[in-house]
Protein backbone atom coordinates (compact mmCIF):
# COMPACT_ATOMS: atom_id res chain seq x y z
CA UNK A 1 0.00 0.00 0.00
CA UNK A 2 1.19 3.52 -0.77
CA UNK A 3 1.47 6.15 2.30
CA UNK A 4 2.12 9.82 1.12
CA UNK A 5 2.20 13.15 3.04
CA UNK A 6 3.73 16.57 1.32
CA UNK A 7 5.39 18.62 4.37
CA UNK A 8 5.00 21.68 2.40
CA UNK A 9 0.91 21.59 2.98
CA UNK A 10 -0.29 23.08 5.90
CA UNK A 11 -2.11 19.70 7.00
CA UNK A 12 -0.59 18.29 10.11
CA UNK A 13 2.06 15.76 9.42
CA UNK A 14 -0.12 12.89 11.71
CA UNK A 15 -3.18 13.77 10.11
CA UNK A 16 -1.60 13.62 6.60
CA UNK A 17 -0.28 10.22 7.46
CA UNK A 18 -3.80 9.16 9.18
CA UNK A 19 -5.86 10.67 5.66
CA UNK A 20 -3.15 8.19 3.87
CA UNK A 21 -4.17 5.18 5.92
CA UNK A 22 -7.84 6.32 5.10
CA UNK A 23 -7.66 6.75 1.87
CA UNK A 24 -6.02 3.15 1.49
CA UNK A 25 -8.32 1.47 3.41
CA UNK A 26 -11.33 3.30 1.36
CA UNK A 27 -9.83 2.01 -1.70
CA UNK A 28 -9.86 -1.52 -0.35
CA UNK A 29 -6.01 -1.32 -0.34
CA UNK A 30 -6.52 -2.05 3.35
CA UNK A 31 -9.13 -4.98 4.46
CA UNK A 32 -10.15 -6.28 7.62
CA UNK A 33 -7.82 -8.06 9.70
CA UNK A 34 -4.65 -6.34 7.25
CA UNK A 35 -2.34 -5.12 9.62
CA UNK A 36 -0.62 -1.73 9.07
CA UNK A 37 2.89 -1.70 8.78
CA UNK A 38 4.81 -1.34 11.96
CA UNK A 39 5.12 2.74 12.76
CA UNK A 40 9.22 2.73 13.42
CA UNK A 41 8.94 1.50 9.40
CA UNK A 42 6.48 4.10 8.28
CA UNK A 43 8.79 6.83 10.08
CA UNK A 44 11.80 5.82 9.01
CA UNK A 45 10.29 5.80 5.33
CA UNK A 46 8.23 8.95 5.47
CA UNK A 47 10.98 10.53 7.09
CA UNK A 48 8.90 11.98 9.86
CA UNK A 49 8.79 11.36 13.77
CA UNK A 50 7.70 7.99 14.92
CA UNK A 51 5.36 10.02 17.68
CA UNK A 52 3.94 11.32 14.60
CA UNK A 53 3.06 8.15 13.29
CA UNK A 54 1.80 6.97 16.51
CA UNK A 55 -0.25 9.86 16.34
CA UNK A 56 -1.99 9.11 13.48
CA UNK A 57 -2.86 5.16 14.59
CA UNK A 58 -4.37 6.78 18.07
CA UNK A 59 -6.34 8.93 15.72
CA UNK A 60 -7.84 5.90 13.34
CA UNK A 61 -7.83 4.24 16.64
CA UNK A 62 -10.51 6.64 18.01
CA UNK A 63 -12.47 6.40 14.24
CA UNK A 64 -12.52 2.45 15.15
CA UNK A 65 -10.98 1.85 12.05
CA UNK A 66 -7.75 0.37 13.92
CA UNK A 67 -7.31 -1.93 16.90
CA UNK A 68 -4.19 -1.43 18.53
CA UNK A 69 -2.61 -4.38 20.19
CA UNK A 70 -0.05 -5.00 22.16
CA UNK A 71 2.50 -6.77 20.41
CA UNK A 72 0.31 -7.44 16.65
CA UNK A 73 0.67 -3.71 16.21
CA UNK A 74 -2.54 -1.69 14.92
CA UNK A 75 -4.64 -4.21 13.10
CA UNK A 76 -7.64 -2.66 10.76
CA UNK A 77 -10.68 -3.25 11.81
CA UNK A 78 -14.35 -4.54 10.70
CA UNK A 79 -15.03 -0.68 10.66
CA UNK A 80 -13.39 -0.42 7.73
CA UNK A 81 -15.36 -2.24 5.54
CA UNK A 82 -18.18 0.19 6.34
CA UNK A 83 -16.31 3.14 6.06
CA UNK A 84 -14.84 2.18 2.40
CA UNK A 85 -18.70 1.72 1.29
CA UNK A 86 -19.65 5.14 2.60
CA UNK A 87 -16.52 6.66 1.19
CA UNK A 88 -18.09 5.31 -1.72
CA UNK A 89 -21.61 7.24 -1.48
CA UNK A 90 -19.78 10.34 -0.09
CA UNK A 91 -18.48 10.31 -4.16
CA UNK A 92 -22.01 9.34 -5.39
CA UNK A 93 -23.60 12.27 -3.15
CA UNK A 94 -20.80 14.68 -4.46
CA UNK A 95 -21.25 13.99 -7.67
CA UNK A 96 -25.30 13.91 -7.27
CA UNK A 97 -24.94 17.66 -5.88
CA UNK A 98 -22.30 18.61 -8.65
CA UNK A 99 -25.01 17.41 -11.23
CA UNK A 100 -27.43 20.05 -9.44
CA UNK A 101 -25.28 22.47 -9.39
CA UNK A 102 -25.07 22.87 -5.15
CA UNK A 103 -22.07 24.51 -3.75
CA UNK A 104 -19.47 22.26 -2.01
CA UNK A 105 -19.88 24.45 1.12
CA UNK A 106 -23.79 23.97 0.90
CA UNK A 107 -23.75 20.37 0.69
CA UNK A 108 -20.86 20.32 3.95
CA UNK A 109 -23.40 22.33 5.36
CA UNK A 110 -26.32 20.03 4.73
CA UNK A 111 -24.21 17.25 5.62
CA UNK A 112 -23.28 18.78 8.98
CA UNK A 113 -26.91 19.46 9.83
CA UNK A 114 -27.97 15.78 9.78
CA UNK A 115 -25.58 14.91 11.98
CA UNK B 1 14.90 -20.01 -31.52
CA UNK B 2 11.75 -20.93 -29.25
CA UNK B 3 10.86 -23.96 -30.86
CA UNK B 4 14.16 -25.23 -31.09
CA UNK B 5 14.82 -24.66 -27.09
CA UNK B 6 11.77 -25.93 -26.18
CA UNK B 7 12.56 -29.07 -28.47
CA UNK B 8 15.31 -30.27 -26.35
CA UNK B 9 14.22 -29.56 -23.10
CA UNK B 10 11.53 -31.68 -23.81
CA UNK B 11 13.84 -34.65 -25.50
CA UNK B 12 15.88 -34.14 -22.88
CA UNK B 13 13.78 -34.25 -19.70
CA UNK B 14 11.02 -36.24 -20.88
CA UNK B 15 11.66 -38.46 -24.03
CA UNK B 16 14.99 -39.47 -23.33
CA UNK B 17 13.83 -40.65 -20.06
CA UNK B 18 10.41 -42.06 -21.24
CA UNK B 19 12.53 -44.35 -23.68
CA UNK B 20 14.94 -45.44 -21.76
CA UNK B 21 12.51 -46.27 -18.66
CA UNK B 22 10.24 -47.99 -21.55
CA UNK B 23 13.15 -49.91 -22.65
CA UNK B 24 14.31 -51.07 -18.98
CA UNK B 25 10.78 -52.14 -18.50
CA UNK B 26 10.54 -54.24 -21.27
CA UNK B 27 14.11 -55.89 -20.27
CA UNK B 28 13.15 -56.73 -16.53
CA UNK B 29 9.44 -58.14 -18.45
CA UNK B 30 11.47 -60.26 -20.53
CA UNK B 31 14.04 -61.27 -17.40
CA UNK B 32 10.66 -61.71 -15.00
CA UNK B 33 9.95 -65.76 -15.90
CA UNK B 34 13.71 -66.39 -15.45
CA UNK B 35 14.62 -64.86 -11.85
CA UNK B 36 13.81 -66.61 -8.42
CA UNK B 37 10.46 -65.92 -6.44
CA UNK B 38 10.91 -63.73 -4.44
CA UNK B 39 13.92 -61.66 -5.58
CA UNK B 40 16.26 -60.16 -3.22
CA UNK B 41 15.78 -56.21 -2.65
CA UNK B 42 17.50 -54.92 -0.20
CA UNK B 43 21.46 -55.44 0.40
CA UNK B 44 23.15 -55.50 3.62
CA UNK B 45 26.08 -53.04 3.88
CA UNK B 46 28.66 -56.23 3.26
CA UNK B 47 27.34 -56.68 0.08
CA UNK B 48 25.29 -60.04 0.51
CA UNK B 49 21.56 -59.88 -0.13
CA UNK B 50 19.39 -59.16 3.07
CA UNK B 51 15.71 -58.54 2.17
CA UNK B 52 13.25 -60.42 -0.42
CA UNK B 53 9.91 -58.70 -2.04
CA UNK B 54 8.36 -59.65 -5.71
CA UNK B 55 9.73 -59.28 -8.95
CA UNK B 56 7.34 -56.50 -10.07
CA UNK B 57 8.50 -54.36 -7.50
CA UNK B 58 11.42 -53.36 -9.73
CA UNK B 59 8.96 -52.84 -12.47
CA UNK B 60 6.80 -50.15 -10.28
CA UNK B 61 10.18 -48.67 -9.01
CA UNK B 62 11.34 -48.37 -12.44
CA UNK B 63 8.32 -46.91 -13.92
CA UNK B 64 7.60 -44.46 -10.66
CA UNK B 65 11.09 -42.82 -11.03
CA UNK B 66 11.46 -43.29 -14.46
CA UNK B 67 8.37 -41.90 -15.37
CA UNK B 68 7.19 -40.27 -12.70
CA UNK B 69 9.98 -37.21 -13.19
CA UNK B 70 9.81 -36.78 -16.69
CA UNK B 71 5.22 -36.69 -16.22
CA UNK B 72 5.36 -33.89 -13.75
CA UNK B 73 8.14 -31.82 -16.53
CA UNK B 74 5.37 -32.29 -18.98
CA UNK B 75 2.83 -31.33 -17.20
CA UNK B 76 4.25 -28.47 -15.21
CA UNK B 77 7.41 -26.73 -17.05
CA UNK B 78 6.81 -27.94 -20.50
CA UNK B 79 3.98 -25.43 -21.01
CA UNK B 80 6.09 -22.78 -19.50
CA UNK B 81 9.32 -22.80 -21.78
CA UNK B 82 6.54 -23.55 -24.43
CA UNK B 83 5.81 -20.04 -23.40
CA UNK B 84 8.68 -18.24 -23.50
CA UNK B 85 9.59 -18.86 -19.89
CA UNK B 86 13.66 -19.37 -19.43
CA UNK B 87 15.75 -20.21 -16.50
CA UNK B 88 18.69 -22.00 -15.32
CA UNK B 89 16.33 -24.54 -13.62
CA UNK B 90 14.69 -25.62 -16.23
CA UNK B 91 17.86 -26.98 -18.27
CA UNK B 92 19.05 -28.15 -14.87
CA UNK B 93 15.77 -30.01 -14.34
CA UNK B 94 15.64 -31.55 -17.37
CA UNK B 95 19.48 -33.15 -16.80
CA UNK B 96 18.67 -33.83 -13.30
CA UNK B 97 15.39 -36.04 -15.29
CA UNK B 98 17.56 -37.34 -17.62
CA UNK B 99 19.98 -38.55 -15.37
CA UNK B 100 18.01 -39.28 -12.75
CA UNK B 101 16.05 -41.76 -15.37
CA UNK B 102 19.45 -43.40 -16.52
CA UNK B 103 20.76 -44.29 -13.30
CA UNK B 104 17.36 -45.89 -12.31
CA UNK B 105 16.92 -48.00 -15.21
CA UNK B 106 20.37 -49.07 -15.25
CA UNK B 107 20.65 -49.97 -11.55
CA UNK B 108 17.26 -51.69 -11.30
CA UNK B 109 17.55 -53.43 -14.63
CA UNK B 110 20.92 -55.02 -13.72
CA UNK B 111 20.00 -56.12 -10.06
CA UNK B 112 16.93 -57.73 -11.42
CA UNK B 113 18.64 -59.56 -14.30
CA UNK B 114 21.60 -61.05 -12.35
CA UNK B 115 19.44 -62.54 -10.25
CA UNK B 116 18.34 -64.77 -13.82
CA UNK B 117 18.81 -68.30 -13.15
CA UNK B 118 19.40 -68.41 -9.58
CA UNK B 119 17.89 -71.08 -7.31
CA UNK B 120 16.65 -68.41 -4.47
CA UNK B 121 17.18 -64.77 -3.80
CA UNK B 122 20.13 -65.38 -0.95
CA UNK B 123 22.08 -66.16 -3.70
CA UNK B 124 21.99 -62.79 -5.43
CA UNK B 125 25.67 -61.24 -6.26
CA UNK B 126 26.69 -57.85 -4.79
CA UNK B 127 24.56 -55.06 -5.94
CA UNK B 128 27.44 -52.41 -5.45
CA UNK B 129 28.70 -52.99 -9.24
CA UNK B 130 25.11 -52.26 -10.56
CA UNK B 131 24.83 -49.05 -8.45
CA UNK B 132 28.36 -47.97 -9.54
CA UNK B 133 27.76 -48.19 -12.80
CA UNK B 134 24.44 -46.87 -12.81
CA UNK B 135 25.37 -44.05 -11.09
CA UNK B 136 28.39 -42.86 -13.35
CA UNK B 137 26.40 -43.73 -16.54
CA UNK B 138 23.26 -41.34 -15.28
CA UNK B 139 25.96 -38.75 -14.01
CA UNK B 140 27.30 -38.53 -17.61
CA UNK B 141 23.44 -38.66 -19.15
CA UNK B 142 22.76 -36.04 -16.81
CA UNK B 143 25.85 -34.00 -17.77
CA UNK B 144 25.41 -34.50 -21.63
CA UNK B 145 21.56 -33.46 -21.02
CA UNK B 146 22.83 -29.87 -19.80
CA UNK B 147 25.38 -29.86 -22.18
CA UNK B 148 23.21 -29.73 -25.38
CA UNK B 149 21.02 -27.50 -23.98
CA UNK B 150 21.65 -24.22 -24.68
CA UNK B 151 22.57 -21.34 -22.23
CA UNK B 152 19.95 -19.21 -21.56
CA UNK B 153 19.44 -16.03 -19.87
CA UNK B 154 16.44 -16.20 -17.21
CA UNK B 155 13.68 -14.10 -18.79
CA UNK B 156 10.86 -12.94 -16.42
CA UNK B 157 7.23 -12.48 -17.80
CA UNK B 158 6.54 -8.74 -17.42
CA UNK B 159 3.04 -7.53 -15.96
CA UNK B 160 1.10 -4.66 -17.17
CA UNK B 161 2.70 -1.76 -14.71
CA UNK B 162 1.22 1.33 -13.22
CA UNK B 163 1.90 4.74 -12.71
CA UNK B 164 2.54 7.08 -9.57
CA UNK B 165 3.19 10.04 -9.35
CA UNK B 166 5.62 11.59 -6.97
CA UNK B 167 6.11 15.69 -6.59
CA UNK B 168 8.91 16.85 -6.03
CA UNK B 169 8.23 17.85 -1.96
CA UNK B 170 6.17 14.76 -1.82
CA UNK B 171 7.12 11.76 0.57
CA UNK B 172 6.23 8.36 -0.69
CA UNK B 173 6.80 5.06 0.88
CA UNK B 174 5.03 1.68 -0.10
CA UNK B 175 4.90 -1.45 2.31
CA UNK B 176 3.52 -4.85 1.23
CA UNK B 177 3.76 -8.31 3.04
CA UNK B 178 5.06 -11.12 0.45
CA UNK B 179 2.89 -13.92 1.88
CA UNK B 180 3.81 -17.64 1.16
CA UNK B 181 0.87 -20.29 -0.50
CA UNK B 182 -1.22 -22.10 1.58
CA UNK B 183 0.24 -25.34 0.02
CA UNK B 184 3.97 -24.56 1.14
CA UNK B 185 2.64 -23.40 4.42
CA UNK B 186 0.98 -26.84 4.66
CA UNK B 187 3.91 -28.45 3.38
CA UNK B 188 5.99 -27.60 5.68
CA UNK B 189 3.80 -27.38 8.56
CA UNK B 190 3.44 -31.35 8.06
CA UNK B 191 7.24 -31.60 7.71
CA UNK B 192 8.11 -29.70 11.20
CA UNK B 193 4.97 -32.08 13.26
CA UNK B 194 6.44 -35.50 11.48
CA UNK B 195 9.98 -34.87 12.50
CA UNK B 196 9.07 -33.87 15.89
CA UNK B 197 6.39 -36.69 15.79
CA UNK B 198 9.66 -39.06 14.89
CA UNK B 199 11.63 -37.62 17.69
CA UNK B 200 9.40 -37.99 20.19
CA UNK B 201 9.09 -41.73 19.34
CA UNK B 202 12.62 -42.26 19.39
CA UNK B 203 12.97 -40.43 22.38
CA UNK B 204 10.11 -42.99 23.50
CA UNK B 205 12.16 -45.84 22.08
CA UNK B 206 15.10 -44.85 23.54
CA UNK B 207 17.39 -44.16 20.66
CA UNK B 208 18.82 -40.79 21.35
CA UNK B 209 21.18 -40.09 19.10
CA UNK B 210 17.98 -40.35 16.59
CA UNK B 211 16.07 -38.05 18.34
CA UNK B 212 19.02 -35.34 19.00
CA UNK B 213 19.11 -35.54 14.56
CA UNK B 214 15.42 -35.40 13.92
CA UNK B 215 15.22 -32.25 16.57
CA UNK B 216 17.92 -30.92 14.57
CA UNK B 217 15.88 -31.11 11.42
CA UNK B 218 13.06 -30.07 12.99
CA UNK B 219 14.80 -26.90 13.99
CA UNK B 220 16.39 -26.41 10.99
CA UNK B 221 13.42 -26.98 8.65
CA UNK B 222 11.32 -24.74 11.27
CA UNK B 223 13.63 -21.81 10.81
CA UNK B 224 13.47 -22.11 7.02
CA UNK B 225 9.91 -22.65 6.62
CA UNK B 226 9.42 -19.52 8.66
CA UNK B 227 12.11 -17.31 6.15
CA UNK B 228 9.45 -18.85 3.75
CA UNK B 229 6.29 -17.97 5.19
CA UNK B 230 6.42 -13.91 5.08
CA UNK B 231 8.65 -11.15 4.47
CA UNK B 232 7.95 -7.37 4.55
CA UNK B 233 8.77 -5.63 1.32
CA UNK B 234 9.44 -1.27 1.37
CA UNK B 235 9.88 1.41 -0.89
CA UNK B 236 10.94 4.42 -0.01
CA UNK B 237 13.12 7.23 -0.37
CA UNK B 238 15.91 5.90 0.45
CA UNK B 239 15.82 2.26 -1.41
CA UNK B 240 14.01 -1.13 -1.59
CA UNK B 241 14.15 -3.58 1.39
CA UNK B 242 13.16 -6.88 1.87
CA UNK B 243 12.87 -8.56 5.38
CA UNK B 244 12.01 -11.87 6.74
CA UNK B 245 10.05 -12.47 9.86
CA UNK B 246 11.94 -10.73 12.81
CA UNK B 247 13.98 -8.75 10.21
CA UNK B 248 16.23 -11.47 9.09
CA UNK B 249 17.12 -12.05 6.31
CA UNK B 250 17.31 -9.16 5.07
CA UNK B 251 18.24 -7.49 1.52
CA UNK B 252 18.32 -3.99 0.73
CA UNK B 253 19.08 -2.21 -2.17
CA UNK B 254 19.84 1.59 -2.18
CA UNK B 255 17.74 4.08 -4.52
CA UNK B 256 21.21 5.28 -6.14
CA UNK B 257 21.86 1.86 -7.08
CA UNK B 258 18.30 1.22 -8.90
CA UNK B 259 18.77 1.01 -12.69
CA UNK B 260 14.51 0.42 -12.70
CA UNK B 261 11.75 -1.68 -11.43
CA UNK B 262 9.52 -3.77 -13.00
CA UNK B 263 6.28 -5.99 -11.90
CA UNK B 264 7.03 -9.80 -13.34
CA UNK B 265 5.51 -12.95 -12.99
CA UNK B 266 8.12 -14.93 -11.33
CA UNK B 267 7.86 -19.07 -10.96
CA UNK B 268 9.45 -20.82 -8.34
CA UNK B 269 10.43 -23.69 -9.72
CA UNK B 270 11.14 -22.14 -13.44
CA UNK B 271 13.27 -19.41 -12.54
CA UNK B 272 14.61 -19.89 -8.79
CA UNK B 273 14.99 -23.57 -8.73
CA UNK B 274 12.34 -23.76 -5.49
CA UNK B 275 10.89 -21.61 -2.59
CA UNK B 276 12.85 -19.28 -0.21
CA UNK B 277 15.62 -16.78 -0.22
CA UNK B 278 17.10 -18.52 -3.13
CA UNK B 279 20.41 -16.91 -5.03
CA UNK B 280 20.53 -17.93 -8.44
CA UNK B 281 22.83 -16.10 -11.49
CA UNK B 282 21.78 -12.92 -11.91
CA UNK B 283 19.31 -12.18 -8.98
CA UNK B 284 18.21 -12.95 -5.64
CA UNK B 285 15.02 -14.36 -5.40
CA UNK B 286 12.68 -13.84 -1.69
CA UNK B 287 9.93 -16.30 -3.83
CA UNK B 288 7.27 -17.24 -1.33
CA UNK B 289 4.78 -18.33 -4.08
CA UNK B 290 4.12 -18.24 -7.91
CA UNK B 291 3.19 -15.46 -9.80
CA UNK B 292 3.08 -11.51 -9.40
CA UNK B 293 6.30 -10.10 -8.32
CA UNK B 294 8.49 -7.28 -7.72
CA UNK B 295 11.87 -7.26 -9.59
CA UNK B 296 14.46 -4.23 -8.66
CA UNK B 297 17.36 -4.30 -11.40
CA UNK B 298 20.63 -2.80 -9.86
CA UNK B 299 22.60 -0.81 -12.26
CA UNK B 300 25.45 -2.99 -11.88
CA UNK B 301 24.98 -6.71 -10.20
CA UNK B 302 22.19 -8.57 -9.82
CA UNK B 303 18.35 -8.13 -9.56
CA UNK B 304 16.69 -8.33 -6.25
CA UNK B 305 12.92 -10.61 -6.91
CA UNK B 306 10.22 -10.73 -4.64
CA UNK B 307 6.85 -12.01 -4.81
CA UNK B 308 4.75 -9.90 -3.69
CA UNK B 309 0.86 -8.32 -4.57
CA UNK B 310 0.06 -5.07 -5.75
CA UNK B 311 3.99 -5.54 -7.24
CA UNK B 312 2.93 -2.69 -10.36
CA UNK B 313 2.32 -0.03 -7.65
CA UNK B 314 5.87 -0.96 -6.28
CA UNK B 315 7.61 -0.64 -9.10
CA UNK B 316 6.16 2.17 -10.18
CA UNK B 317 7.18 3.75 -7.34
CA UNK B 318 10.37 2.91 -7.33
CA UNK B 319 11.06 4.16 -10.97
CA UNK B 320 9.41 7.66 -9.75
CA UNK B 321 11.73 7.86 -7.00
CA UNK B 322 14.45 6.62 -9.07
CA UNK B 323 13.28 9.57 -11.72
CA UNK B 324 13.20 12.34 -9.25
CA UNK B 325 16.45 11.73 -7.81
CA UNK B 326 17.84 11.76 -11.25
CA UNK B 327 16.69 15.13 -12.18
Amino acid sequence: MLLRIDAASGEPLFAQVAASVRAQIAKGELREGDRLPPARDVASGLGVNLHTVLHAYQVLREEGLVDLRRGRGAVVTGAATAVSQLQRDIAELGKRAAALGMAPSTVVELLRASM
Amino acid sequence: MNGSIARRFAVVGIVVPSLVTGLALVAQLIALPHVPDPVAVHWSGTGGPDGSGPAWSYLVLTLLFGAGFPLWLGLSALPRVRAGSRGWSFRFLSAFSLGFAVFGAVTWTWSLLMQMGLESWQDAPSVVPSLIVGGLLGMIAGLIGFAVQPKTVTVFEELPSAHVDVASGERVMWVGVAKAGKGSVITISAAVVLLFAGAVACWAAQQYPVMWLLLGLTVLIGVLGLTMSEADVRVDATGVEVRGPAGWPKSRIALEDIASAQAIKAEALGSFGGWGWRRVPGALGVILRNGEALKVDRKQGHSLVVTVDDAATAAALVNALAARRGV
